[in-house]
């Protein structure tokens, strides 16, 4: 398959000869020292002017971060240096709303990515985040009409205080780990979504952000609130411009979803190759309420992400389905842990992973069942699809089942490009590498097509890109 | 020439076993009595067309626990090393397997297989299961499954609706459950072993009730 027209045409438009390499020179308003420590975190609460219990919270957040240790398993991250990242960057004085106020530099970064054709076109609510903080907010007005609330994260504490401070930090505390601590710690943007009763939101609401600065940590907090009987789709997509240092993206994401109320997370991350991107998502499901993860993770140097799921009451469901390429030196640690405490529960786990050019790609996944929690049932299916000798796959799922009354399945494969599927392409006339491309988005398929229309679109160029050069 | 060899264990042993080249070996264990902390058998296939089949019955009850891991390791081209775990857990019988199963960069063609399926009798059975994969090579046929769950209920009221007995007809489905692994093994006597202790494990299950 050939590269598209119009990604063609951005890579010459950029000079760059990879269409995830450009950036854009930007002013900074304000930025913190490299480093960390208690001055810096009062700085930047300072600079958000933010409540006395936030500071708090941050300042312990800290202190537990110092004391946690690196995680002991799973990929190297040998390779970052805490002193020497930036903690906090704020490129403007305040939130704009309107696109055409946006200076022309992001402005021309934004397009790059193709966001305002997206936002054309059917999308209800852009927050983009740029550096640190949300400088593009729109937002359908009747939404806001029917209390839907989309803020930045540091908006919705100056706004909806009570709110805020009742489920911020509940779902993952700062004790979580070392990453959920930090991030406890220099939090800066990310989205605050609040879906009141019974409101549908039938369109997906998005945000796009990306690091563009080099050195620059970022640490978006993200809480959604789905209350009872509603529904939302939230898109979270990701690219940053290559740097040569290593760069940190440490999220954290917490999603309440309510008695009977559903939420489906969708993730694109495509970071630059140079980051470490460690994120701490994690869901609770009330009664009857669905939560679904789509988690597609495409660059970056090292991901660690597992979205959870925790069934707090009867009837929940979870779902995460997840997509994993890992390129040349990329480690991709991926997958999804459901725990089931309580009756009538269940969840489905669905995992593919695609590794080529000594790319190793993992699949990490639990699923608990606690005592008393009847009728439970899951379903964990892993496939890896390994394209050449150099690459690696591994798969750690973990069972832990305290209940008899459970239907429990587990199953995983891993294999390469079936030589007869590729001789049978090559014999219609396609080359070697059009074949591949072909296997590989036939593979990834069942899980591109859950996405938006859209977000298919670009990931199915993702991956064509991705593909290009991968075979002789 | 393949040097085939069958061995019957009653318990999973802390050993390393190192595969020769062109060789066979079943391990068929029929684990009824539980130990304390976890075992640690290695299966180490190390020269050219070395294969192992595992098949491991675990009936449990009482207290007893079943903590292993195992590791097989493919080192050398063209090997196979498969192993089936199947246990049925009554009374607070535990059971906890993790399987690391590791396919080494010239470990092409490699052949390679876990699965772990548990039956849990009583409410205060647990089961936890590990099914590990580390695949370093893309020339390699590997695949695991594991499940966890009670006797099947449609499956249950099927036979008593033909008028079995709860006891025969529960007798019957766990029997079922064991008797898919037992026919890959060949030797007569062991299967006609493992089938009686399956009936007596069975008996003991009805008695506790």
């Amino acid at each position: 398959m050939p590269v598209p027209k119009k990604t063609k045409n951005l890579l010459a438009q950029t000079g760059q000869t990879s269409a995830f390499s450009f950036r854009t020179k930007t002013k900074s308003f304000f930025a913190a020292d490299k480093g960390l420590n208690e001055d810096i975190i009062r700085e930047i609460s300072a600079q958000k002017s933010e409540p006395r219990w936030m500071l708090e919270f941050r300042l312990r957040a800290y202190e537990i971060f110092l004391k946690k240790k690196m995680p002991a398993w799973g990929p190297d991250l040998s390779g970052i240096d805490f002193a020497n990242l930036h903690y906090y960057i704020r490129p403007q004085d305040r939130v704009k709303r309107d696109w055409k106020d946006l200076p022309v530099e992001i402005k021309d970064t934004f397009d790059k990515l193709g966001i305002p054709e997206a936002e054309r076109k059917f999308l209800a609510g852009t927050g983009a985040q740029f550096e640190s903080e949300m400088v593009y907010h729109s937002f359908a007005e009747n939404l806001a009409k029917q209390g839907v609330i989309f803020e930045s994260t540091d908006d919705a504490l100056k706004h909806h205080p009570d709110i805020f401070k009742k489920y911020f930090g509940t779902i993952v505390p700062p004790a979580d780990n070392k990453f959920a601590a930090l991030n406890s710690a220099v939090w800066s943007g990310g989205s605050f979504i609040y879906i009141p009763k019974g409101v549908q939101v039938d369109l997906p609401l998005q945000a796009y952000f990306r690091i563009n600065s080099e050195n620059m940590g970022q640490f978006e907090r993200t809480l959604i609130i789905a209350d009872e009987g509603s529904s939302v789709h939230y898109v979270e997509g990701c690219t940053a411009p290559t740097y040569s240092s290593e760069s940190l993206h440490s999220a954290v994401v917490e999603v309440i979803v309510k008695k009977g109320a559903r939420v489906q997370y969708t993730t694109i991350q495509n970071w630059s190759n140079n980051v470490y991107n460690l994120v701490t998502k994690r869901a609770a499901a009330y009664e009857n309420a669905q939560m679904y993860w789509l988690d597609c993770n495409l660059g970056s140097k090292v991901t660690m992400k597992y979205p959870s799921i925790l069934l707090c009451q009867k009837g929940a469901k979870g779902e995460i389905q997840s997509l994993a390429f890992a390129g040349h030196e990329q480690h991709q640690d991926a997958g999804g842990k459901v725990i089931h405490l309580s009756a009538n529960t269940s969840s489905t786990i669905i995992s593919k992973s695609i590794s080529k050019k000594g790319g190793h790609s993992t699949y990490r996944g639990l699923v608990k069942v606690v005592p008393d929690a009847n009728n439970v049932t899951t379903r964990v299916v892993c496939d890896a699809l390994m394209l050449d000798k150099d690459s690696r796959s591994d798969t750690y799922p973990v069972m832990d089942i305290k209940e008899q009354d459970v239907a429990i399945a587990h199953e995983a494969t891993v294999s390469k490009i079936g030589e007869e599927e590729l001789f049978y392409l090559m014999s219609r006339g396609l080359s070697e590498e059009q074949a591949a491309t072909l296997i590989v988005n036939g593979f990834a398929n069942p899980i591109v097509k859950q996405l938006p229309m859209e977000y298919a679109v670009e990931l199915n160029r993702l991956l064509t890109l991705e593909m290009t050069g991968s075979v002789g | 020439m393949f040097k085939n060899n069958i061995r019957l264990l009653d318990t999973i042993p802390n050993d390393t076993i190192i595969l020769e080249k062109n060789s066979r070996l079943i391990l068929v264990g029929l684990l009824e009595q539980g130990w304390s902390g976890q075992r640690h058998l290695v299966i180490d296939a190390q020269a050219k067309d070395a294969h192992c089949e595992c098949i491991f019955f675990i009936l449990g009850s009482h207290d007893s626990s079943f903590s292993a891991k195992i590791e097989a390791i493919h080192r050398a081209p063209f090997t196979s090393i498969k192993a089936r775990f199947r246990a049925a857990l009554t009374d607070s019988a535990s059971c906890d397997i993790e399987g690391i199963w590791k396919v080494e960069k010239k470990a092409i063609g490699a052949d390679t297989y876990f699965s772990h399926h548990t039956l849990l009798l009583s409410d205060k059975a647990s089961a936890k299961t590990a099914p590990y994969l580390e695949i370093k090579t893309d020339e390699v046929k590997a695949g695991h499954a594991a499940s966890v769950g009670k006797v099947d209920e449609d499956s249950l009221f099927y036979l008593l609706s033909r008028g079995l007995s709860e006891y025969e007809a529960r007798t019957l489905l766990v029997e079922g459950f064991f008797e898919a692994e037992l026919s890959a093994i060949e030797d007569d006597d062991i299967k006609n072993t493992i089938r009686n202790s399956v009936v007596s494990f069975l008996s003991h299950a009805k008695n506790e009730k």
